[in-house]
């Protein structure tokens, strides 16, 4: 069985160069030497904003073989409904993965305008659906809810956007939402669903995601950590009567030698030095945040302090906001480890580097034809 | 003064799309002898942002993605649009009941930094309890006026401050509000509609725009009523008259039009030669109307017509009266 491999677009700009990574692509910083600020030149308006760069990357990415692209959403970054509608019509095989809380929308609407996504790009959409976080950063976005109440509340959410699709006229009185007789218009209701990519570590988090989601999604953990949790929400999710996929999210720095990759991982440390901040320490009650800051990244002295293994290295958090651990080597090396993932049970991927851009095209071009999949599963557990 | 011009984009659907979509009433069985390239290529959607296109190219100020439970969702289409459309203001109608207000507040920053700021909004909630329901919406008839105003605090408050607190029955958010590059965009300029003091008074206190419907009864007294009403609240705002319409160069033939769609007489439509659409506008417009919205069975085809022949006759007689 084929990996899906998906991209990830940075909805809250980019770095020129990982060597070098404070956010130069976007106007999240001042204009500088390196920068590329959408709609600005010379200080004045041109004409572009950041979705013209968003819109860069997601053409590179489907060119360069990526089924899609992660599109996160947190208070600082641009929405993800918005930029997937906005590049709905001008690529062509790209698919939108929509990160988003249940939250935000009501369900029926949130079906509404994901058929209408659908219609528009030929069953294109995704879901990336959040229920972690917590704690005063739900709060600035309105939400109220307690950790194991918001999975109850994803739980109904799609009970509700699944119903009203496909099972319409639907009624449901929940706890969280209800709807009467609810029911999309029948060329809507007549698109595909969209396929669930699921975020959770929690046991609350995993009963919702035995019921709805087509993936479960974690960021990259110590492999055989991760192969432990892989199997867990499988053997869950199989006993609870459904079996979903397993999906990683990692970052890599990929380059023709290793010594390339390890000195960009080098330099970007050192080039960070002065302003050691590690993305994770914040007021949250994920579970899966709390693994990542376990990590201590931003009290290592030295790059090196941070190898936890061949290829291995939690030092991404100090580069980007985002998790810490990620994946540092020569194209071959990387590919090795995508597949030992596959091995531990990884069906799906979504990769990121910096810049997003350029290293799309690298790691579609050089890291994905490598990636021997299941072949190479069977080899690794002959080992 | 100035006179605007919005098109109501037809989100479900008009005369148009049964030939294609599955949006509309019935499907045309399709005619074997021809070969038939489109397949499943092609849905309304195609259609909306050719009309949009027609809107812009015609020299109409705006479009209206109206929110019709029977099409696609507002939201979708005003994006899908976004990058054809480079000058016109978007609308997206909505219902208060749709979601989180911060979340609203926050698309629409995004939307206004990719488009400079040409994102409206249009906030309606169906009066019919049923359609609500419908909508995963149980909120009372007589809290929807409080809600939309909760609303509006919330999405001004978080667009206009990075520390904006807020608790209401409805909607709540703490030390909400953008910064950096999120900050500092303009509010999308905010529709509101209905005839109720309650809704008239928001429209006063919050509101950008409040839009009549054509055949609304005294329209020139209320028009006053709520301009004045506006003024005691040190703001203004603009009036906006949604109608349909049926143009063509000979009078008896926009009547035919209208007969055909069932709109003969009808009290919400506005029937005429280009010569007599244009005095009507210019009559309603003395009236205190700023803006018009309209909308017609055949959309593209009204779009241009409108565009082409009543928006020159209209801009060129308010030229010279200045």
């Amino acid at each position: 069985m084929s990996i899906d491999f998906f991209w990830r677009l940075p909805t809250h700009g980019c770095s020129t160069s990982v060597r070098n990574p404070s956010l130069t692509r976007g106007d999240w910083a001042p204009l500088t030497e390196g920068n590329q600020a959408p709609g600005l030149y010379d200080g004045q308006p041109d004409g572009s904003t950041y979705i013209d760069h968003v819109a860069q990357i997601a053409k590179a990415a489907e060119i360069s073989g990526f089924h899609g692209g992660l599109i996160p959403s947190f208070p600082m970054t641009d929405d993800p409904w918005v930029i997937s509608s906005h590049l709905a019509r001008e690529t062509k095989t790209f698919r939108f993965m929509i990160a988003f809380q249940p939250g935000f929308i009501n369900p029926v609407e949130t079906a509404r305008l994901t058929a209408s996504l659908q219609r528009a790009t030929g069953g294109r959409a995704l879901f990336n659906i959040i229920t972690g976080g917590g704690g005063p950063s739900q709060l600035w976005w309105g939400d109220s809810f307690a950790h194991d109440d918001r999975y109850g509340r994803t739980t109904e959410f799609l009970d509700i956007l699944k119903g009203v699709w496909k099972d319409g006229p639907y009624s449901q009185n929940g706890k969280f939402y209800s709807v009467e007789n609810g029911q999309l218009p029948a060329a809507l209701a007549a698109t595909d669903l969209p396929e669930i990519y699921f975020s959770g570590s929690s046991d609350a988090a995993l009963a919702s995601a035995s019921k709805h989601a087509d993936y479960y999604l974690s960021w990259l953990e110590p492999f055989e950590q991760l192969k432990s949790k892989f199997g867990a929400v499988k053997e869950k999710t199989d006993a609870l009567g459904r079996k979903i996929k397993c999906s990683v999210r990692v970052d890599l720095i990929a380059r023709p030698t290793e010594e390339e990759a390890w000195a960009d991982a080098k330099a970007g440390f050192e080039a960070t030095a002065h302003k050691r901040s590690d993305s994770f320490k914040q007021a949250s009650d994920s579970v899966g945040a709390a693994r990542q800051a376990a990590f201590k990244a931003s009290d290592a002295k030295h790059y090196d302090e941070l190898i936890i293994g061949p290829n291995l290295w939690t030092g991404f958090s100090l580069l980007r906001g985002g998790p810490a651990l990620g994946i540092v080597g020569s194209y071959e090396q990387c590919a090795q480890k995508l597949d030992e993932l596959i091995a531990l049970g990884t069906d799906s991927f979504i990769l990121a580097g910096t810049p997003h851009l350029e290293e799309a095209y690298r790691v579609g071009e050089e890291v994905l034809p490598l990636v021997r999949g299941r072949q190479a599963s069977l080899s690794i557990a002959a080992e | 003064m100035t006179t605007e011009f919005y098109w109501y984009l037809p989100t479900a659907g008009d005369g148009r799309s049964k030939a294609f979509d599955q949006l509309a009433p019935a499907n045309d069985t399709p005619n074997a002898t021809i070969r038939d390239l489109r397949k499943s290529h092609y849905t309304n959607i195609d259609y909306i942002t050719q009309v949009a296109r027609a809107g812009e190219l015609t020299g109409f100020d705006g479009l209206i993605a109206p929110d019709d439970v029977a099409g696609e969702a507002s939201w979708i289409v005003a994006g899908l649009i976004a990058r054809d459309i480079k000058r016109p203001t978007i609308i997206a109608e909505f219902s208060p009941g749709a979601g989180s207000a911060v979340y609203f507040a926050k698309k629409a920053v995004t939307f206004q930094r990719y488009s400079g700021n040409r994102l409206g909004w249009s906030l309606a909630t169906s009066t019919n309890a049923v359609t609500r329901k419908a909508l995963g919406d149980f909120v009372a008839d007589t809290d929807i006026a409080r809600r939309l105003e909760e609303f509006l605090i919330v999405s001004k408050g978080v667009g206009s401050s990075d520390d904006f607190t807020f608790k209401g029955e409805f909607f709540e958010v703490l030390k909400g509000g953008f910064v950096g590059p999120l900050s500092g965009w303009q509010l999308p300029e905010i529709s509101l509609s209905g005839e109720t003091s309650e809704a008239l008074e928001i429209s006063a206190g919050y509101g950008d725009v409040h839009v009549f419907e054509l055949g609304t009864a005294d329209l020139a007294a209320k028009i006053a009523r709520l301009k004045a009403l506006t003024a005691t609240k040190g703001r203004t705002l603009k009036i906006a008259l949604k109608a349909r319409i049926f143009a063509h160069d000979d009078l008896d033939r926009a009547a035919l039009e209208a007969k055909r769609s069932g709109f003969e007489d009808d009290s919400q439509t506005l029937t005429g030669d280009y010569d007599s659409l244009a005095e009507d506008l210019l009559l309603l417009g003395e009236l205190g109307v700023d803006r018009f919205q309209l909308f017609a069975p055949h959309s593209l085809e009204t779009t241009y017509s409108i565009g082409e022949h009543v928006l020159p006759r209209i801009r060129q007689a308010l030229r010279k009266a200045a």
